[in-house]
C-alpha cells in the first residue's frame, strides 16, 4: 500500500513538472507586452510615420454639438438607419484626440488591413473603438495613406456611453489611444486629473 | 459529538461513487472544451497584426470563454451536477430508516451539520475542480497575457463587477470568482436538504435545485433584474453587468432559506426516531 503511494506521488510530481515546464515555455515565448508611451509634446514612430499627440477634447453631446453643429451630417449616408442612429447619439460622452501624422519618407505609406480606424481608446478599464463615420467628417482628405513628405492633421472621434462613465469621470481618467498592443503595446497617453 | 457527525458525513460524501461520476463529468466538459476550444488557438497564436492580441487564457479557459458552447453547457448543469453527489442522501437516511441508527448513536446537531457541510462542500468541489483542470491545461498552452479593455476580446465588460481586478490583476478575479461559484452551487445543492421534507421522490429532490435554479434564471430574465440570474452570477464572464449587493443578497437569502428550512424548521424539531 506504501509502495503504491509513493508511486502516485512520483506520478503526480513528474506530471507537476512537466505542466510546469509547460506554463513556463508558452509564457516565455509570449510575456506579457512592454508599455511605450508617447505624450503630448512628444513623437513616436509607427511603420515609418512619425507620430505627434496633440490636444485632446472630451465633450458631453450638448457641446459637440455646439462646437461641431453638423458632425452627425455622415450619418445621412446610412439611409433609413441614420435617423435611429443619430438619436442614439445623445446617450454619449465624445473624446476628440487630435494628432499630427508625418510621412517623411520618400514613398507613400498606406496602412492596408491596419487602417487607423482600429486604433481603440481606453478610458480607466472601458474602451471602444473608433467611430468611421465621424473619422470621415472631421477627416475628409483621409483616405487610409500618407503621402511622401507630408504632414496631415487629423482628429481621431471617439465615444463613450454615458452609462458607463460620467464626464467628469472621464476627466479624471487616464486615456490612452493604442495603436499597438503586441509584442510592446504603444500608446499615446493623457494623464488624467483636473482637465477643463 | 458534532465533530463526529461532521466526519461521518464528510467520509460518507467524497467516498462516494456519485461524487466521482458528478466530478467525472464535469472534468469531462472542462476537457472537451480544451481539446475542442483551446487548442485549436494553438496554431493561431503566433499569427496577429499590431492592433491584434494573441490568446490569452483570460479569454481562452472554460471560466472566462464567453458564449461558448461549453461553458453554457457547464454553468447550466453545475447544479445538477453538484447535487448529484450527496444531495440525496437526507432523503434515503430519512425515508429508509438509516437516519434512527444514526440519532441513537450520536448527537443531532452533529449529523444536521455535517449534512449540510458535506453537500455544501462536495457541491462547490464538483463545481470547480473542473474549472480549474480546465485552466490548468489551457495555462500549458496559452499564455497568461493580462487583459487589455480596448482589444474587445476579453469577456469582462468595464461596468462589470471586479473589472478593475480582472484587467489588473487576472489571477484574483479568477480566484474571486471560484469562492462565489463554489458558494453558489454549494447553497443550491442544499436546497435538496430542505425540500426533502416536502417531497416523496428522491429524483424530484435530485432535480429540485436544478429545476429552482432554472426557474430564478427565467423569472429574473422576464422581469427585468437580469443581475440576480443565478446563471449570470455563476459566470465570470458576466454576460450581464453584476454587481456586488445583487450577489451578496442572493446568497445571503440562499443561505438562509436553505439552512434555516432545513436545520431548524425541518430536520432538527421534526426527524422522529
Amino acid at each position: 500500500m506504501r509502495y503504491r503511494k509513493w508511486v502516485i506521488l512520483i506520478v503526480c510530481l513528474l506530471l507537476f513538472g512537466v505542466w510546469a515546464y509547460f506554463v513556463y515555455d508558452v509564457n516565455e515565448r509570449f510575456s506579457n507586452p512592454e508599455n511605450r508611451i508617447v505624450e503630448q509634446g512628444q513623437t513616436a514612430s509607427y511603420k515609418g510615420l512619425t507620430i505627434a499627440p496633440g490636444e485632446v477634447e472630451i465633450l458631453s453631446y450638448q457641446e459637440m454639438v455646439e462646437r461641431y453643429p453638423d458632425f452627425d451630417s455622415t450619418y445621412d449616408e446610412m439611409g433609413e438607419e441614420a435617423e435611429e442612429t443619430i438619436h442614439e447619439m445623445a446617450h454619449y460622452h465624445y473624446i476628440l484626440v487630435h494628432l499630427s501624422i508625418e510621412n517623411p519618407t520618400d514613398e507613400k505609406i498606406s496602412f492596408g488591413k491596419e487602417s487607423i480606424t482600429l486604433w481603440p481608446i481606453e478610458v480607466g478599464v472601458q474602451g471602444n473603438g473608433m467611430d468611421p463615420f465621424m473619422l470621415m467628417y472631421f477627416n475628409p482628405g483621409y483616405d487610409g495613406s500618407f503621402t511622401a513628405h507630408e504632414k496631415m492633421d487629423m482628429i481621431l472621434p471617439y465615444t463613450i456611453y454615458t452609462e458607463y462613465l460620467t464626464l467628469e469621470e472621464i476627466k479624471k481618467e487616464d486615456i490612452r489611444v493604442v495603436y499597438s498592443y503586441y509584442r510592446t503595446k504603444n500608446y499615446i497617453f493623457y494623464e488624467g486629473g483636473e482637465r477643463e | 459529538m458534532i465533530r463526529t457527525g461532521v466526519r461521518l458525513e464528510l467520509y460518507r460524501a467524497f467516498h462516494n461513487l456519485a461524487y466521482y461520476i458528478a466530478l467525472g463529468l464535469g472534468c469531462a466538459i472542462a476537457v472537451l472544451h480544451f481539446v475542442m476550444q483551446v487548442l485549436p488557438k494553438t496554431k493561431a497564436i503566433g499569427v496577429f497584426m499590431n492592433i491584434d492580441y494573441p490568446y490569452s487564457v483570460f479569454n481562452s479557459c472554460l471560466a472566462l470563454d464567453l458564449g461558448g458552447f461549453h461553458q453554457s453547457l457547464f454553468f447550466y448543469s453545475v447544479v445538477l451536477l453538484g447535487t448529484l453527489p450527496f444531495g440525496m442522501s437526507y432523503f434515503t437516511d430519512l425515508r429508509d430508516g438509516y437516519i434512527k441508527n444514526i440519532y441513537t448513536r450520536m448527537d443531532r446537531k452533529g449529523y444536521l451539520l455535517g449534512k449540510y457541510l458535506a453537500v455544501f462542500l462536495t457541491a462547490g468541489t464538483v463545481c470547480i475542480i473542473p474549472l480549474i483542470l480546465n485552466m490548468a491545461l489551457t495555462m500549458a498552452v496559452l499564455p497568461c497575457l493580462i487583459p487589455q479593455v480596448g482589444t474587445s476580446v476579453f469577456a469582462v465588460a468595464g461596468a462589470g463587477m471586479f473589472s478593475q481586478l480582472f484587467y489588473s490583476h487576472p489571477f484574483l478575479y479568477v480566484l474571486v470568482y471560484l469562492i462565489i461559484d463554489f458558494c453558489m452551487v454549494g447553497m443550491f445543492a442544499c436546497l435538496a436538504l430542505s425540500l426533502t421534507k416536502v417531497l416523496y421522490n428522491r429524483y424530484i429532490v435530485l432535480f429540485a435545485p436544478f429545476v429552482l435554479f432554472f426557474t430564478l434564471q427565467t423569472v429574473m430574465m422576464y422581469t427585468g433584474f437580469n443581475a440576480a440570474g443565478p446563471y449570470y452570477i455563476l459566470n465570470p464572464t458576466q454576460p450581464t453587468w453584476e454587481n456586488v449587493p445583487t450577489v451578496l443578497t442572493e446568497m445571503i437569502l440562499l443561505f438562509l432559506v436553505g439552512f434555516f428550512t432545513f436545520y431548524l424548521m425541518g430536520g432538527k424539531k421534526r426527524d422522529a426516531i
